[in-house]
């Protein structure tokens, strides 16, 4: 199972719960553009962004999806960039 | 914590939804000219082949054009089902297309011929596209209930198709039937309208109410209630059908459909009334609509069964074809097809330049227009259903054709929308380049002892 890696410093959260599509795939690639290799966008929404995978693939950024109690799930996005470097 | 491993980008070619959707006002189109040219003549019997045809315009040219759309949308992204041989649903989009316009004309005409060439496309068409839904529906190991309707939607849409050929065929003489067509009539009408167009307009409920008004999630549980309800409903009818059982036994029979459809619209006016953020626009207009049209039609249809007259079931077929069905895959056009031209076109450049808005893509303003003509058409359609006045009906046919028209002009025009360029940015390898012919450095001075 692939975990998180351990660099990560800063958290930057995007809370997308009641934001109408394509909003949230807007806010996080907004984001995810000006991404550190330290930080990584926590991206809260009401369901698996599956469109928004492949985006972020795109991107150069690894993803992990957590999901929370109340149905609602957060997505953790960081660059692979760094990983790939220290390998 | 857990990976998510699904599959990437598995969205279609855009072309494919689009074709479908934007076929669907042109013969929104032709409906409106049917009803111009002939009147009053299309509400004398709901039987004659003439208002047959019409219903048909409705049914095959409206809302399955719309619903196969979504389909070859939904399957794949939504539900993560793999639908094969994506490319040949081009051709198949002529096979349908050509095949509904020979049915129409044979019907209209009484025209042997284009029944057959009818029968051939359409058996071609609707074969391949519940070979290509069935494949990518029953080979995914999901259990959520929007998966089931989706099934229960083709796997009715392949019965109908099936029962309208058997009927077509011993009316023209091709062949015989053992059992009287009338059952077989009212079973076509049974699956047709509750088990392909209901199911499947369940199913898309399910998942995009949530999705694109920001509700809670439709409960899974809720979920699995209504399609019970309405199966039990559906076989139900279907044993009254072929038993061919009184009025009354038809209408208890046919009761659980009825309290399935209620619960599934309580269930939405509760989500809805929930929200957080309660934005209302066209899309959602289309849809209430269709949540007040729909138990008023299941209202109509028991009481149709005890009149002699035939008020009640035309009534049934506007509430339930024009007021439920059409006004929500309608509402839905306003909400994909932006979304669509969105993520093909513009998702990639999002943090690259400014990407435009859905409501740029496609206003609301000229929807909304289209919205109060859609419900003004609606409503004298129920008048004249009741009092079926000959300038009046024709005056609707003008309505609808402008109705459709807007639509038609507003889905090209956002379809011509491209991605701007974007502006070059100097890499690294750009930046290296830069001092590629530059003289080495001079050596560095010796050091003097």
């Amino acid at each position: 199972m692939k975990t998180k890696p351990n660099h990560l410093r800063e958290q930057i959260l995007v809370d997308c719960r009641q934001m109408e599509p394509p909003e949230p795939m807007i806010a996080v690639l907004e984001k995810v553009e000006h991404l550190q290799s330290d930080q990584e966008v926590i991206m809260w929404h009401r369901k698996e962004p599956r469109l928004l995978f492949e985006k972020l693939k795109e991107r150069g950024c690894d993803y992990l999806t957590k999901h929370e109690q109340d149905g609602s799930i957060k997505l953790s996005i960081w660059k692979s960039t760094y990983e790939n470097q220290q390998s | 914590m857990k990976t998510s491993n699904l599959s990437l980008d598995q969205a279609p070619p855009e072309d494919i939804p689009f074709r479908f959707m934007v076929a669907a006002p042109v013969f929104g189109i032709l409906t409106g000219i049917y009803l111009l040219a002939y009147g009053d003549r299309l509400f004398i019997t709901a039987w004659s082949i003439k208002t047959v045809a019409l219903v048909h315009m409705v049914t095959l040219g409206w809302l399955a054009m719309v619903m196969m759309g979504a389909f070859y949308q939904m399957v794949p992204v939504l539900v993560g089902g793999h639908v094969p041989g994506i490319g040949l649903t081009r051709l198949n989009f002529y096979f349908l297309t050509v095949g509904i316009s020979s049915l129409i004309i044979g019907l209209n005409f009484w025209l042997p011929v284009f029944l057959l060439i009818a029968v051939i496309l359409l058996g071609i068409g609707i074969t391949n596209f519940v070979t290509q839904l069935s494949i990518a529906l029953f080979r995914m190991k999901a259990n959520r209930p929007v998966v089931f309707a989706l099934r229960l939607s083709i796997f009715f849409l392949a019965i109908t198709a099936t029962l309208a050929i058997l009927m077509i065929g011993s009316m023209y003489g091709w062949w015989r039937l053992g059992v009287d067509r009338s059952i077989l009539k009212y079973l076509h009408i049974t699956y047709g309208l509750i088990g392909w167009v209901g199911f499947l307009l369940m199913g898309v409920a399910f998942h995009v109410i949530p999705m694109f008004y920001l509700t809670e999630a439709f409960p899974d549980r809720r979920s699995k209630q209504i399609i019970i309800l309405e199966l039990v409903g559906i076989t139900g009818l279907s044993f009254g059908f072929i038993f061919q059982v009184p009025p009354l036994w038809l209408s208890l029979l046919s009761f659980p459909i009825l309290l399935g459809f209620v619960v599934f619209i309580g269930q939405i006016f509760i989500l809805l009334q929930r929200r957080q953020r309660k934005n209302v626009d066209t899309s959602l207009r289309f849809w209430r609509m269709g949540l007040l049209c729909l138990p008023l039609s299941l209202i109509c249809l028991p009481i149709s069964l005890y009149r002699i007259d035939e008020i009640f079931t035309y009534l049934f077929a506007m509430l339930y074809l024009i007021g439920f069905a059409s006004a929500v895959t309608n509402g839905m056009l306003y909400k994909i097809i932006p979304f669509l031209i969105w993520l093909h076109r513009f998702s990639s450049l999002v943090g690259k330049v400014e990407t435009p808005t859905m409501k740029e893509i496609l206003p609301d303003l000229p929807a909304h227009r289209q919205f109060y003509l859609f419900s003004g058409a609606l409503l004298l359609l129920l008048i004249s259903s009741v009092y079926p006045i000959d300038p009046l009906i024709r005056g609707i046919g003008g309505m609808w054709i402008v109705s459709n028209t807007i639509l038609l002009y507003q889905l090209r025009k956002s379809l011509k929308i491209q991605p701007p360029e974007v502006p070059p940015t100097v890499s690294n390898d750009d930046f290296a380049a830069m001092f590629a012919n530059m003289p080495p450095p001079p050596p560095p001075p010796k050091k003097k002892d």
